[in-house]
């Protein structure tokens, strides 16, 4: 009996102490580089034909705190495909991307690839509560009292030429311009002076 | 089987399911592979955490802020920085002549106003000499900025000294965030060009650099007298370095630059014709060095330290100054229980010159040290959860020229009534920093001709202003009240403060008895003795000025389509003084109502156009009659690395006054109308 008891003992400890070293929650960017990945799933993009690339385009634009983790899905394949991470200036060419993440911070120097990317079947990914009601992004992923919202803009999925899986459709809030439901967060301005 | 549970054995139960029950509602796991093995949903009620920032919604911060981003700046008919401050209410820009600008803040515009401090990437940029801000060398590479953020109002707790009005904090864009090469050419009607060639490469995998070569001519306006004299001619090269390595970012930049920019100035005369007018060229060499390295541990607390130096070298119409510059500032943010955010820096700068004065100015003290050391503390503390936060902050300042020290509070408090808007309140205090022009500098002029309005007597006047040795900071205490709402989709935001300041110890010229000379003896009740060939009238600067000023300033933003933005800004102030005798800022203040309309549309593809309308009331002191300015833009893309722009500047008249100088030293310069080409190109 005292046998067992023991154990059990240091086995609950053992618990305790997992469940600690256990409740560390992740970083925002790791759970939003495994969202765009199991979203890129439920998307359909047009039939490229002769131009099927070999490997997937999943091209951000941000700094180091979000590469990081996207970076880390370069080991990881997407419809058979490889994925190949690419980081892009905010004044860069987004038309061989397929899946373009913007970074809050980058929102507003990124007006111009917006435009280029809507003319094109990418799926644009961003942060802030304008990105997709207004901006013309089609998902935006916010991250609002320490969980990751989302939201997709049907119309500009359409004009992308993009499907999108029924189930992740029920997943997501829908926004844009002929909706009721509202976006309620100002834009994010980022700090003061940062290097 | 009778069960008998011992105490340790309950214990022992009771803390293994515990201990499981935490582990599995925690449903997470920090490794961050195997967050893939969750589902969508999964994911979206995984509990994240976010790096500490300083940063806050822009919406919530509780004072007027106005941030000028990057696609503004690249679809303004704006050469200039200057030109890019036009559409923040709260700012009055005038321009001066083709290369120089006034720029002040709450309806004080001094072409040195001194109660704005301009920051770029963190560091200071206001001349000691007349706490004002030479603005041709702050003529960056405007492709190069990330964003400008401009606060009206008393910054002075978390930005620096003299930020009385307003503090205008410019930001390049980091090195990692430009890419490839570019060039950038422009050409207008005037014969004015520019051309700038930019180059940015990654160095090794955690840092980038840029380069940039700017240079840039502008041909002058021609000015009330029918001369052109205001041609300007400006070389500039710049740097920037940066990176990050795991929480920490540093950043170093440099930039050099040597130009000169012409003026016709009327210099009074003791002599007949009492009046010179000459054609003069101020050159400027010089250059400055600016460093930053930031680091976020792992308790989220921000540090940041910054270091900065610069060496100007300026041969102008009135005198000529060597001046070294530094810079050191260290701040500090992190979370706390007692409060949301607690932040406290110190800073300190150093500013060293050598000044000769060429008549009519003459310098008592050619060598000179001003130093401004200072410390501040700010916490936001919440007092009703979700609703009322208040922001208390204080600033102890020392600065060498009055050898006084201050004390700068500063208090804001932030309701939150809906998700959509907020109202927002502050009382703070402000110090503008004394300069070396007041302290050691005497003018002789303005001229002021016989037998005209100002002047009824037979003899000409002329006006000398010189420091009476009494040097003190002037102080301002405001209270301001704003409010903040945007509509549900956030196709429409509204943005309006009220503010009202309480100026004390402003500079004022206190006049004396005119001299006759050159006899130099007082004008008595007889007049002057015989031979008398001018008046004198010395006027004595002293720090004992009131004045209080008041105004609103709008702010609106309205998409009606998803290709069109409509913005607007209205400004109203007023300045009145409470003394008899005008202080300086009184004689520049500026017209009572500013208005700005913008309008940018995505026409087709790649067709972009941007129009603005801008209104400035008359200036009665000054006597500017008040004037509408348009200016437009339209540009092409054929491809996303070709741009072409067409762009016309005041559009509206051939041409119109904006400034006149309120110490009279220069001829006033109509601006012309014009129309520029512009080309860029990436490769």
């Amino acid at each position: 009996m005292r046998y067992r008891t023991a154990i059990l003992a240091a086995a609950s400890l053992l618990g305790c102490v997992l469940a600690q070293t256990a409740t560390a929650a992740p970083s925002e960017y790791d759970v939003k580089a495994a969202l765009v990945f199991k979203i890129a799933k439920f998307v359909a993009w047009p039939a490229a034909g002769a131009r099927e690339p070999e490997s997937f385009a999943l091209c951000y634009v941000g700094d180091a705190a979000a590469g990081r983790s996207f970076d880390a899905l370069t080991r990881e394949r997407l419809t058979g495909r490889a994925v190949n991470v690419t980081q892009l200036a905010s004044d860069g060419d987004p038309r061989d991307c397929q899946i373009l993440y913007i970074t809050l911070a980058r929102e507003a120097a990124t007006t111009e690839m917006l435009r280029i990317a809507a003319e094109h079947s990418i799926l644009t990914i961003g942060e802030s509560a304008a990105f997709a009601s207004r901006l013309g992004g089609v998902m935006a992923l916010r991250t609002d009292a320490k969980r990751v919202r989302f939201e997709i803009n049907l119309l500009a999925s359409r004009r992308a030429g993009l499907q999108i899986n029924s189930q992740l459709l029920n997943l997501a809030t829908i926004v844009g311009r002929d909706d009721a439901t509202s976006a309620s967060q100002m834009p994010v301005a980022p700090a003061r002076s940062s290097p | 089987m009778k069960l008998r549970a011992s105490p340790v054995t309950v214990l022992a139960v009771a803390a293994f399911v515990i201990g499981s029950a935490q582990t599995a509602g925690a449903e997470q796991q920090s490794d961050a592979h195997d967050l893939l093995d969750l589902s969508v949903e999964q994911l979206l009620n995984t509990e994240v955490t976010t790096a500490s920032r300083r940063a806050q919604a822009a919406g919530m911060v509780p004072a007027p802020l106005y941030v000028i981003t990057q696609a503004d700046i690249k679809r303004s008919a704006a050469r200039s920085i200057p030109e890019l401050l036009r559409a923040v209410p709260g700012l009055q820009v005038a321009q001066v002549d083709a290369n120089k600008w006034a720029v002040g803040a709450r309806g004080i515009n001094r072409r040195f106003s001194n109660k704005l401090l301009i920051l770029m990437d963190g560091r200071p940029v206001y001349s000691p000499l007349f706490s004002g801000v030479f603005w041709d060398i702050q003529d960056t590479d405007l492709d190069s900025i990330e964003r400008i953020e401009v606060v009206s109002g008393p910054g002075a707790t978390l930005w620096g000294p003299n930020a009385v009005n307003g503090v205008i904090n410019v930001i390049t864009r980091r090195a990692s965030d430009t890419s490839g090469r570019a060039v950038h050419a422009s050409l207008d009607g005037l014969g004015s060009s520019s051309l700038q060639a930019r180059f940015a490469g990654e160095l090794g995998s955690s840092a980038a650099g840029r380069v940039f070569v700017k240079r840039s001519e502008l041909n002058g306006n021609e000015n009330v007298l029918g001369m052109r004299a205001d041609d300007a001619a400006h070389t500039r090269i710049g740097t920037r370095l940066d990176g990050e390595r795991g929480n920490s970012r540093w950043l170093l930049s440099a930039e050099g630059y040597d130009g000169k920019s012409g003026s016709m100035t009327t210099l009074a005369l003791t002599s007949p014709p009492f009046v010179n007018l000459r054609a003069v060229d101020d050159t400027v060499t010089g250059g400055f060095l600016n460093s930053q390295w930031s680091h976020t541990d792992a308790a989220g607390r921000d540090t940041s330290l910054s270091a900065s130096f610069e060496r100007s070298i300026r041969d102008s119409y009135f005198f000529d100054e060597v001046r070294n510059t530094w810079q050191v500032d260290l701040q500090r943010s992190q979370q706390t229980a007692l409060g949301r955010n607690v932040m406290w820096g110190l800073s300190y700068r150093h500013s060293q010159d050598q000044i000769d004065g060429e008549p009519p100015i003459s310098i008592r003290v050619p060598r000179a040290t001003v130093t401004v050391a200072g410390g501040f503390v700010q916490g936001e503390f919440n007092l009703i959860p979700e609703r009322l936060d208040l922001v208390a902050g204080a600033k102890l300042e020392y600065e060498s020229l009055s050898d006084e020290t201050h004390f700068e509070p500063n208090l804001r408090l932030r309701y939150r009534v809906d998700d959509r808007s907020m109202i927002w309140a502050s009382a703070a205090r402000a110090v503008g920093m004394p300069s070396r022009g007041e302290r050691d500098a005497e003018i002789v002029g303005p001229f002021i001709p016989p037998n005209s309005v100002r002047n009824p007597s037979p003899l000409p006047i002329i006006v000398t202003v010189s420091s009476s040795g009494d040097i003190q900071a002037e102080l301002g205490d405001t209270f301001e009240l704003g409010h903040r709402w945007h509509s549900d989709r956030q196709q429409v935001r509204v943005e309006s403060s009220l503010y009202y300041t309480k100026y004390r110890r402003l500079m004022r010229a206190q006049p004396g008895l005119p001299l006759c000379r050159p006899a130099g003896t007082p004008a008595g009740p007889l007049g002057c003795p015989p031979g008398t060939g001018f008046l004198i009238a010395p006027n004595l600067l002293q720090p004992n000025g009131k004045a209080n000023s008041y105004g609103l300033e709008l702010f609106g933003e309205w998409w009606p389509r998803e290709r069109l933005r409509l913005t607007g800004a209205y400004t109203f102030q007023r300045v009145a003084n409470t003394t008899d005798v005008p202080t300086l800022e009184l004689a520049a203040t500026s017209p009572e109502h500013q208005a700005y309309l913008r309008a940018s549309l995505d026409l087709l593809r790649a067709v972009s156009a941007d129009v603005n309308v801008r209104y400035v009331d008359v200036n009665v002191f000054a006597g500017i009659p008040s004037y509408v300015a348009v200016d437009a833009r339209l540009a092409w893309a054929p491809r996303v690395a070709v741009e072409f722009a067409l762009v016309g500047r005041n559009l509206f008249d051939p041409e119109h006054l904006e400034y006149v100088s309120e110490i009279g030293d220069l001829v006033p310069t109509p601006i012309e109308r014009t129309v520029q080409f512009e080309l860029r190109y990436r490769f």
